[in-house]
């Protein structure tokens, strides 16, 4: 069967009133769960499971991807409104979405979320059904040596989110490297600056981190001038609470780009949506008409990783139908469902559970419809939640962050690092000091350890490894350069400056 | 017709006036010149208050010094816990923190440098942190609060340790007197356990003394 007639008969078979709707019920529920912090894609498929598990195989799993498609859009309501990354993917959107919001400009951030999810989801999907053998390709030439150089050259991006000092970045990033060695080496077992305690015997836990740093940082950074001045600005007229043309012509490029990007790293297992959506990010922001307005409120910078971050669902579907390899968290638990239900991921499932896999990718494209259709008229709604008055809002922040981190692990140990992290988050703001590096290397760290030592391993510490292996000496090359330009193109920019100054 | 230079050359007065001669045409009234012109240098209007300034240096040489000793400490405990290579000269658990140690060093002590004697520090070209101690004491008894539900969630519970929450804030730090909002604040954590406990079936905590 080729891909054209198996998608065919997959939107036929998905295409059905029971198929729909629960289509439409698992968007919904995954939205409105996703929007809670600490209940990522991960967490919130996983609490939902039981009620899929009651389905014929097709239904249940369309539902399944309603809710992950609805998680990720929820994920970026509170990342925009609030400041709160559901999951590390939506760490980037925070960056520009949450200053949006700040300006008066909530609705369009979250309409324009919504439209790039769509857009670059359908690119993801389309990806999935007419590249998927190819990129499987791809993906298994990705061994340590590839992997490591692509978080090298993942980490330099970092440094393109420092802003002005790109001396405070390295010391983010850095900080954020040191915390994630914190837990058991995973080589030797030993365990690393856990003083004792069993519960960092796993590591820090990244939501703790990431919701401390950025939402309780946030808190006390807004409430240190007792004002009664909303710290919103809401606009009134329906017409401002949507995007409007010129924001969506504004966009595109970064939507389409995102798009591609986000498949294509959302086909290495691992990699993730994370790594996508920072680096959509950064290209949208170097080819942008108006790079100084990133990090601001610019549409741009949460069109880019919001479509990264949903175009990458049909990339890592790619490891995980074809090879039964889970991309990500959430894919581990979609590989559990599959299993639930007899099916066999690998390479023959196309071939042997055409019926079922068909329209799992069918309904992808529906629920890409099915949640733009669904959620830009919830736009409005919820950017006029920014409304409260603040010292009403920022309690409610607070017991949210609480318990939102408690019921990942369960455990009081993580809500505790979530204070302490939130006073790092208030520090660090008040010193200038940029928090994305150090939230982002945290969740590239380990990933960049485990690869470089299982290169020397292979390679017997030789690191000429990365030289004779051509895809990661591409993307060692390409980190050359960009140190390079990263170096000089600041010195080049401060000359320009203080050539324009002397002009004037 | 006359031009002006048809009229009779005048001396002008000590004061710079021009005096009338009869007959001719009054002399068109000029400014007077003023006695003593003092300039006075207004400040520019985005120039950075010079004590905002040297606080901000101060700041960032001692953070600089204080991220160089925290690196110090980090790279003794990386070097004395955690194996540097491993049993076949791999890289061990302590390759990477002893690398990352020795960069917060060398960063923490750029920072101090670049503070200390880089040019834009120097000439004030600088942007200034904003350290007001009154809004550092508002956002710390916020945290304090916390920090305080948080002790509170494990034995009594995450309803009560809420409730705490919510009604230190009203009385204590932000002193709401609206009816509303402290309706709405007081309803936060019966709300949050309903969406969650209820709802979702999400265990919160109950509180270890009930048990």
């Amino acid at each position: 069967m080729n891909a054209i007639d198996g998608l065919m008969s997959g939107l036929e078979a998905a295409f059905t009133p029971t198929n729909l709707l629960w289509l439409v019920v698992g968007c919904l529920l995954g939205t409105l769960v996703g929007i809670l912090p600490g209940l990522g894609p991960p967490a919130t498929i996983a609490i939902l499971l039981p009620l899929a598990t009651g389905f014929e195989p097709a239904t249940g799993l369309i539902m399944m991807a309603g809710i992950y498609y609805g998680a990720k859009y929820g994920g970026s309501t509170t990342s925009i409104l609030l400041n709160i990354p559901g999951e590390s993917s939506s760490v980037v959107t925070c960056i520009d979405g949450y200053e949006m919001a700040k300006q008066g400009r909530a609705g369009p951030a979250l309409g324009i979320a919504a439209i790039a999810s769509f857009v670059a989801g359908t690119i993801g999907v389309i990806g999935l059904t007419f590249l998927a053998p190819l990129a499987a390709d791809v993906a298994v030439n990705f061994g340590p040596p590839e992997y490591s150089a692509l978080m090298l050259f993942a980490l330099l991006l970092v440094i393109m989110l420092a802003g002005d000092s790109m001396l405070k970045g390295f010391i983010s990033m850095v900080i954020g490297l040191f915390l994630a060695t914190i837990g058991t080496d995973l080589f030797s077992g030993e365990q690393r600056f856990t003083g004792g305690q069993i519960e960092l015997a796993g590591g820090v836990e990244f939501i703790a981190l990431s919701v401390g740093i950025f939402a309780i940082g946030e808190v006390l950074v807004n409430i240190e001038e007792k004002t009664e001045k909303q710290l919103f600005k809401v606009p009134t007229k329906i017409r401002e609470l949507l995007p409007s043309m010129k924001d969506i012509k504004q966009s595109t490029p970064a939507m389409l780009q995102g798009g591609i990007v986000g498949f294509i790293i959302g086909i290495l297992p691992g990699a993730g949506s994370t790594v996508a959506s920072f680096v959509s990010y950064i290209i949208a922001k170097k080819t942008s008409r108006h790079p100084e307005e990133f990090g601001k409120g610019s549409i741009e910078g949460v069109a880019a990783p919001e479509a990264a971050n949903n175009s990458e669902t049909g990339g890592a579907m790619v490891p995980l139908l074809t090879m039964g390899i889970p991309g990500s968290g959430t894919g581990a638990v979609l590989l559990g469902a599959l299993v639930l239900y007899g099916l066999n991921p690998g390479p023959l499932l196309f071939h042997e559970h055409a019926d079922v896999v068909w329209p799992i990718i069918a309904s992808m494209y529906l629920g890409n419809v099915v949640l733009v259709i669904m959620n830009l008229p919830m736009v409005p709604l919820f950017a006029k939640l920014l409304n409260t008055p603040y010292k009403v809002l920022y309690p409610a922040i607070l017991l949210i962050s609480v318990v939102g981190v408690y019921s990942v692990n369960f455990s009081m140990f993580d809500v505790g690092l979530l204070a302490v992290f939130g006073l790092l988050g208030y520090v660090m703001r008040k010193l200038d000091i940029p928090p994305a590096p150090l939230v982002l290397a945290f969740v590239l760290g380990p990933i960049a350890e485990n690869a470089i030592r299982q290169s020397l391993l292979l390679s017997d510490n030789s690191p000429m490894i990365y030289l004779e292996r051509p895809i990661s000496a591409v993307l060692i090359g390409l980190a050359v350069l960009l140190l390079a330009v990263l170096g000089f193109g600041r010195k080049t920019r401060k000359v320009r400056e203080q050539l324009v100054d002397v002009d004037a | 017709m006359a031009s002006d230079t048809d009229q009779p050359a005048v001396a002008a007065l000590d004061d710079g006036r021009v005096p009338h001669v009869e007959g001719t045409a009054a002399p068109s009234p000029e400014p007077a010149e003023p006695v003593a012109s003092v300039e006075v240098a207004e400040p520019a209007p985005d120039a950075p208050d010079p004590a905002d300034l040297r606080l901000t240096r101060r700041v960032h040489v001692a953070l600089g010094l204080l991220i160089a000793a925290l690196g110090a400490w980090l790279l003794y405990r990386s070097l004395t816990e955690l194996a540097f290579k491993g049993s076949n000269g791999e890289p061990g658990p302590g390759y990477l923190p002893a690398i990352l140690t020795i960069g917060l060093i060398g960063l923490g002590l750029a920072l101090s440098a670049v503070w200390l004697w880089g040019p834009r520090a120097r000439t004030g070209d600088v942007p200034t942190l904003s350290l007001s101690r009154a809004g550092m004491t508002r956002a710390g008894s916020v945290w304090l609060v916390l920090v305080v539900c948080i002790a509170l969630v494990e034995p009594f519970g995450f309803l009560i340790a809420g409730e705490v929450l919510v009604l230190l804030i009203i009385v204590v730090i932000e002193r709401i007197r609206s009816i509303p909002s402290i309706v709405a604040l007081i309803l936060v954590p019966p709300g949050m356990y309903v969406l969650f406990e209820i709802l979702l079936e999400v265990q919160l905590p109950e509180g270890t003394l009930w048990r």
